[in-house]
């Protein structure tokens, strides 16, 4: 859980957009390169033109030593303003009458409350939550698919193809097009693979009602306010299987089902409601507020998979 | 921010900060949507005070959006775009953090969805919530992060609330 939390978070902090992704419409040619993705996805919904889907992608390890050295140069920078700073303060309360000793200490305190450093978008790297950073240094976060862009529309269903990137992938969040703030799947997801040259199907994302039964969203631990019920607050993924039918696009690319592993818990890192995908049979379970990707045991029951953690820096 | 760190805090602390229970009752305010705490039989102090502070880092939304917040880049943006042109480019659907939304989303909905957001990450805990007085709420977050994680704690593993149990 932790490496993803070190690549995504280093994700924010590439200084161009790279992964930014094509989103193909109804009139466009699948023409497959060999160096990029493409993620295929379903949307249902009762305002299938609401919700953006967001997604983060996991650095390489060459992106993450990038990433790494940008953030130390930030935090030097930083810390270099924040001690002239504090030292004009302290000359500033010395002129005043105020001792050395009591300068610095009311300025240190000051300083801490109001002013917190550029360390902490370094801490978040290795923490499951924690303060948001107060200032980015060069920002690629992600990618978000546009929902008004599909490839497919049925009533209540849209079908979406994106180029991207190869790599590691997280489903991140949910996004209303009217920008009345999205719902960040902090406290539970699912990553998955997208390998170069290929296509990959995600199968269909269901959201709020379409995603959980009302009736059944209290037992499955989600909010059942009906004042939520507006906002993109629920999601489900049902994965692709034999049966999902495909764009006719795709006819000539290889397509593979999205292989989904749980992906742990991750910091709101944009400051919008929290929530978890709802879990995914054989694929995403919670053991109470932990996700974790079951296995099955000799018993028939299931176990929580070991998440990889890096050490924190 | 205050990090609130569970290790450093004593049992003994919580206990001060522990308030009788009947005053967490309040079974004659309806207005319960907004005013709450929330509890779990059995749940050990420590704990509860990780997941109290927890969903209290989660539960900064929309009002702690930053102009210069992290920026999700739309998919038909060239590469090399800095994030807020690339988000501009995207239009309004392509920036989710920033002073689009800060403009949006008015300030009783930031408050809707604060309180949302720690009720969903509490329920995911498994408590449950019990309504109180918008006289006590004010107490009980009257005061510094770490002040109100720790009453909020002591209540949520401290004896059940007598009074109204509010679906999650």
């Amino acid at each position: 859980m932790r490496m993803f939390l070190v690549a995504a978070a280093a994700a924010m902090l590439v200084t161009t957009p790279a992964n930014a992704g094509r989103q193909l419409k109804m009139r466009d040619t699948l023409t497959v390169a060999p160096d990029k993705s493409y993620l295929l996805f379903r949307t249902v919904g009762e305002d299938p033109d609401a919700f953006d889907i967001s997604f983060l992608r996991e650095l390489s390890a060459a992106e993450q030593q990038q990433a790494r050295a940008a953030l130390d140069e930030a935090f030097a920078r930083d810390e270099a303003r924040r001690a002239r700073r504090q030292e004009s303060e302290v000359a500033a309360l010395q002129r005043r009458g105020v001792n050395e000793a009591a300068a610095r200490r009311h300025v240190a305190a000051e300083r801490g409350e109001r002013e917190p450093s550029v360390t902490a978008p370094l801490l978040p790297l290795n923490m499951i939550h924690g303060p948001v950073p107060r200032r980015w240094e060069g920002a690629e976060v992600g990618i978000r698919s546009m929902s008004g862009r599909a490839l497919d529309r049925g009533e209540r269903l849209r079908t979406y193809l994106i180029e991207v990137a190869p790599g590691g992938y997280v489903v991140a969040g949910i996004a209303p097009r009217d920008m009345s703030g999205g719902t960040c799947l902090c406290m539970g997801s699912v990553r998955f693979d997208a390998p170069a040259g290929q296509v990959v199907d995600l199968g269909t994302f269901r959201f709020n009602g379409d995603a959980v039964p009302d009736d059944r969203r209290a037992a499955a631990g989600f909010l059942a306010d009906p004042e939520l019920s507006l906002r993109p607050t629920l999601m489900a993924i049902e994965p692709s299987g034999m049966m999902t039918e495909r764009p006719q696009h795709v006819a000539g690319a290889t397509v593979v089902p999205a292989r989904y592993t749980a992906s742990g818990r991750f910091p709101n890192l944009y400051g919008m409601m929290v929530s978890r995908l709802a879990p995914i049979p054989g694929v995403l379970a919670y053991d109470r507020d932990r996700p974790f990707t079951p296995t099955a045991t000799a018993a028939g029951s299931v176990a929580p998979t070991t998440i990889t953690a890096s050490a924190p820096r | 921010m205050k990090r609130l760190v569970p290790a450093i805090m004593s049992v003994g602390g919580l206990c001060l900060a522990m308030p009788a229970a009947a005053q967490d009752s309040a079974p004659d305010d309806s207005n319960h949507s907004k005013y709450f705490v929330f509890h779990q039989a059995n749940v050990a102090p420590d704990l509860a005070l990780a997941d109290v502070s927890e969903c209290m880092d989660y539960s900064r939304v929309v009002v702690n959006m930053r102009p210069s917040g992290p920026t999700f880049i739309p998919v038909n943006v060239p590469a090399g775009l800095s994030p807020a042109a690339a988000g501009l480019a995207g239009g309004l659907g392509g920036l989710i953090g920033g002073a689009i939304v800060e403009a949006t989303v008015h300030a009783p909905q930031r408050r809707q969805m604060r309180r949302a957001s720690m009720r969903q990450c509490m329920a995911f805990k498994g408590y449950n919530r019990f309504g109180v007085t918008e006289e006590r709420w004010e107490e009980l977050h009257d005061g510094e992060e770490r002040e109100i994680a720790l009453r909020l704690a002591a209540i949520a593993s401290g004896p059940a609330p007598e009074g109204t149990e509010v679906v999650r």
